[in-house]
């Protein structure tokens, strides 16, 4: 029998790449098939026949589709992955390829890569047929330089969700295990961090915090929501969106920052994991006891609610379930993670653990709210503010006086609600008293307050001297431009309190001119009013233009009312 | 050369392999023996590299094997219960090991096919456990590696089979210089095979030695008295064992063969006789000697 050794002529880790990419290509392919189904096979099904003749394929539904696609490739890559590095989780494979003439860096990289591979194909293919579509002669579609930075995007996006998927497969030790890591850190904080906030705010009147910004707390959530803004911020003007929407430089550095410390973690934590972990639920310690206090804090919550029909009283019934269910969900995670009810007692402590620091972190929540509920920020201190969505530059003062006023009426007051008969109509004008301080050094800090009688009654003078503001009129600006459609007036209240009531409803269709006339003599009619406006029943009607919005106009301006009912008449007769 | 120097591989508090000392020759067929759960599948994982040492260190030929795929390319293990991908072929196998390891001979794959009474196209899941065995055997010997790690590597294999891979293992050592390390239970296999054996117990050697030199420090002793000689007389031999049959005294001594029947000789037997011990016997004495016995395990 000969012995012929085959020399050294094959390359055995791109051999192995290349095994491991063949082996993956049915799953790829399938799953592309779908994602084009998607995207974008329903982009063609929506835009129908009117892909022969004109079609808006406006920045949202860009970024939606965008979005769609993303998902569909990281769904793609977690897949190949558990495909990948699921000899992890089975003693028996875990030998065999354990054993293999590689490193673990080789063993990692050929593995990681090919899965990466698959998704960048999914993505690459439904991009392009998106891309074509926006490319058509019919299409009126985003901008070129949107569609390459909005695929470069999506590229570091990819490259970071795949590194950060890959050290839930790397740290678990099966499929099902996989998933509740993955889930569990995805959610948890995030679910945390919003009750704690929905308990501040319950508790302390006005705080209004931005639930955007959770999606600090999850790449997934803020790479989807950054990539959905990212064509409409590209297409539109900058100041249009929020901090938390835009993407900037510094949120392109901090991807990248962020994927690299999750490949350095991949890197580290597949070099020191122990072969010998094949079949237990995690191979770290650390793992399990993370797990379990958010799966416990989580779980303890949310049974903690049903258990309380939701009704929002976190009394010290509440907080009985709380502590009782947290303890349940600690037994039960530990019972999953450990492949028994071995370890009971520790899942007990642990259960202990996750009520005493969420109940640390709500008393420590409700203490920052308390203080934040009576913080007015110094007038010195605010670069500019904004009262129901209005800027007032040149009225910071007044703004923090009437912050401090509502300040004053909630220390006050005895009761929640408003009497319906002691509001006064003019107040829709203003339509809520939400406060936004931009301050000196960028922060920002928020408040929602709206109208609560009756000691808000002491507010009239700062309310009138809003609405006497120039300022205090850009807000009708979008609705008296017209740049698809002619703006339309609908009366739905004629000279009584009620906007529900719509009988004797109106219209007219004004031009820009007309439509800015109006606000002006409306504009000029509350600088001459006084403070018998609050008692003054109000005309209703709605402006729809580019945007929409509502004049409630006291009985005593007459010229605005006059202006109204001549073009009311006048359109009444063109269209008989 | 493979060497373990104070060897230790633990799973949280236990050890399952403590302190372990010993040296293997390249060139020859290793036998590891042990009971259940003694550390020689574990053992067989840290020189694989599967396994990462806690204490101590593995060399062979003076380098590391753990994440080292130079060496890694000159060793292949075979567990207990070999892996093959689902529903693949042994062709699909070799294939893949081919692109994998440098030293993968197809020629010798093609002997092997014959050898091997196994479709290589149908698929191994469907096979049985002993056709299993022989598909994973074809594959590892296909490979040509320098250490060749078997564990139980006769489970599940008809006696046809068993000296067929008696003869290809000989045939690889002498043709390619092949190093054959073979954890098993089956003792009369390895007795046959092995010319280095070493006995492992709760993660410790309790030796390691050339069969012939095991063989040559234990010896059964049949020898009948007039009068049984009283103990002390015996007490300057390493008496394992020792049984009593009306005057005939059946012992197990380790020592020199001349020292012990010189010694016998002089208590005036009717007769004495050496019979030579089986590595089971050997086995079963050691063992004894550390209290894993019948009477104890099951007192």
């Amino acid at each position: 029998m000969t012995s012929k050794i085959c020399l050294a002529k094959n390359h055995p880790v791109l051999n192995f790449f290349k095994f491991t990419l063949k082996k993956q290509t049915p799953l790829t392919l399938l799953v592309t098939a779908f994602s084009l189904l998607f995207c974008p096979g329903m982009l063609l099904q929506d835009a129908n026949d009117d892909l022969i003749r004109e079609y808006n394929l406006d920045a949202w539904a860009f970024g939606t589709c965008s979005f769609v696609i993303l998902v569909a490739a990281v769904a793609l890559v977690c897949m190949l992955l558990l495909l990948n590095f699921g000899y992890l989780f089975s003693k028996k494979a875990g030998d065999m390829y354990s054993a293999l003439p590689f490193t673990r860096n080789q063993m990692l990289l050929t593995r990681g890569v090919s899965a990466f591979i698959g998704g960048l194909f999914l993505m690459t293919a439904s991009y392009f047929g998106l891309a074509m579509i926006n490319s058509l002669p019919t299409v009126n579609g985003v901008s070129v330089a949107t569609v390459i930075n909005t695929f470069l995007f999506m590229l570091l996006s990819l490259v970071v969700l795949s590194a950060f998927c890959l050290l839930f497969v790397i740290c678990s030790g099966g499929y099902f295990d996989t998933i509740i890591a993955f889930c569990a850190i995805n959610a948890a904080p995030a679910l945390i961090v919003a009750l704690i906030f929905g308990i501040a705010e319950e508790s302390a009147t006005g705080l209004a915090f931005d639930y955007y910004q959770l999606i600090y707390l999850t790449p997934i959530a803020f790479i989807s929501f950054k990539l959905m803004k990212l064509p409409y911020a590209m297409e539109r003007p900058q100041n249009i969106l929020s901090i938390t929407e835009k993407t900037s430089i510094f949120t392109v550095i901090g991807l990248i920052v962020f994927g690299a410390l999750c490949v350095i973690a991949a890197v580290k934590l597949f070099k020191v994991r122990k072969s010998e972990t094949a079949g237990d639920a995690y191979s770290f310690k650390f793992m399990p006891i993370v797990i379990s206090l958010l799966v416990s804090i989580v779980g303890g919550f949310i049974m903690a609610g049903i258990l309380t029909g939701f009704s929002l009283n976190f009394n010290m019934v509440f907080w009985f379930f709380f502590v009782v269910c947290a303890i349940l969900c600690s037994i039960a995670i530990g019972a999953i993670t450990n492949r028994g009810f071995k370890k009971v007692k520790r899942s007990v402590v642990n259960g202990v653990i996750s009520a005493a620091l969420m109940t640390v972190m709500v008393i420590v929540g409700l203490y920052v709210a308390d203080y934040a509920e009576h913080r007015i920020p110094k007038a010195e201190n605010i670069e500019t503010v904004y009262v129901a969505d209005t800027e007032y530059k040149e009225h910071i003062d007044l703004a923090v006086k009437l912050h401090k006023g509502i300040i004053d009426c909630l220390d006050a007051e005895e009761n929640d609600g408003y009497y319906e008969d002691e509001f006064p109509p003019v107040v829709n004008n203003v339509n809520n008293f939400n406060l936004e301080y931009v301050m000196k050094n960028g922060s920002v800090i928020k408040r929602h307050y709206w109208y609560r009688s009756p000691d808000m009654k002491n507010l009239h003078d700062e309310i009138l001297q809003l609405m006497q503001t120039e300022n205090f009129y850009t807000r009708y600006k979008a609705c008296t431009k017209a740049t698809y459609k002619l703006i339309e007036v609908h009366s739905h209240s004629t000279k009584f309190g009620s906007i529900e009531d719509r009988e004797g409803s109106q219209n007219a269709v004004l031009t820009e001119q007309k439509a800015e006339q109006l606000i002006a003599l409306f504009k000029k009619e509350m600088q001459a009013a006084d403070m018998s406006v609050f008692n003054e029943e109000v005309y209703g009607i709605s402006i729809s233009g580019d945007e929409w919005c509502e004049l409630y106009i006291p009985v005593s301006f007459t010229e605005t009312i006059g202006f109204l009912e001549k073009e009311f008449t006048e359109y009444a007769a063109k269209v008989q | 050369m493979i060497e373990f120097i104070n060897l230790t591989k633990k799973f949280g508090d236990f050890s399952a392999i403590d302190e372990v000392n010993a040296k293997i020759k390249d060139g020859s067929i290793y036998g590891l023996v042990g009971s259940n759960g003694s550390g020689k599948s574990t053992l067989l994982r840290l020189l694989s590299g599967v396994y990462y040492p806690d204490g101590g260190n593995i060399s062979v030929d003076g380098f590391a094997v753990f994440n080292n795929p130079e060496l890694k390319q000159q060793i292949f293990y075979l567990p207990d219960a070999p892996y093959f991908f689902k529903n693949a072929t042994i062709k699909e196998m070799a294939d893949f090991y081919e692109g994998i390891y440098e030293t993968f001979d197809r020629a010798r794959f093609d002997h092997l096919k014959d050898v091997f009474p196994i479709s290589t196209t149908n698929k191994i899941d469907n096979m049985s456990k002993g056709m299993q065995r022989q598909a994973a055997l074809m594959l590892a010997l296909s490979t040509n590696p320098k250490y060749l790690l078997l564990d139980e590597a006769f489970d599940g294999l008809d006696p046809v089979m068993r000296s067929v891979l008696k003869e290809l293992l000989i045939d690889g050592i002498e043709t390619n210089s092949m190093t054959v390390i073979i954890a098993s239970h089956n003792l009369r296999e390895l007795e046959d095979l092995c010319d280095h054996v070493a006995l492992i117990h709760k993660g410790k050697i309790l030796f390691s030695d050339s069969l012939e030199d095991v063989r040559s420090n234990f010896h059964k002793i049949q020898a009948a008295f007039k009068v049984l000689p009283p103990e002390i007389k015996l007490h300057d031999l390493d008496i394992i064992k020792c049984d009593k049959v009306g005057s005939l005294l059946q012992m197990v001594i380790r020592g020199e063969e001349k020292e012990i029947m010189d010694k016998i000789n002089s208590l005036d037997p009717i007769f004495a006789e050496i019979i030579e011990p089986t590595l089971e016997e050997i086995f079963m004495y050691e063992m004894e000697a550390v209290g894993y016995d019948i009477k104890n395990l099951l007192s």
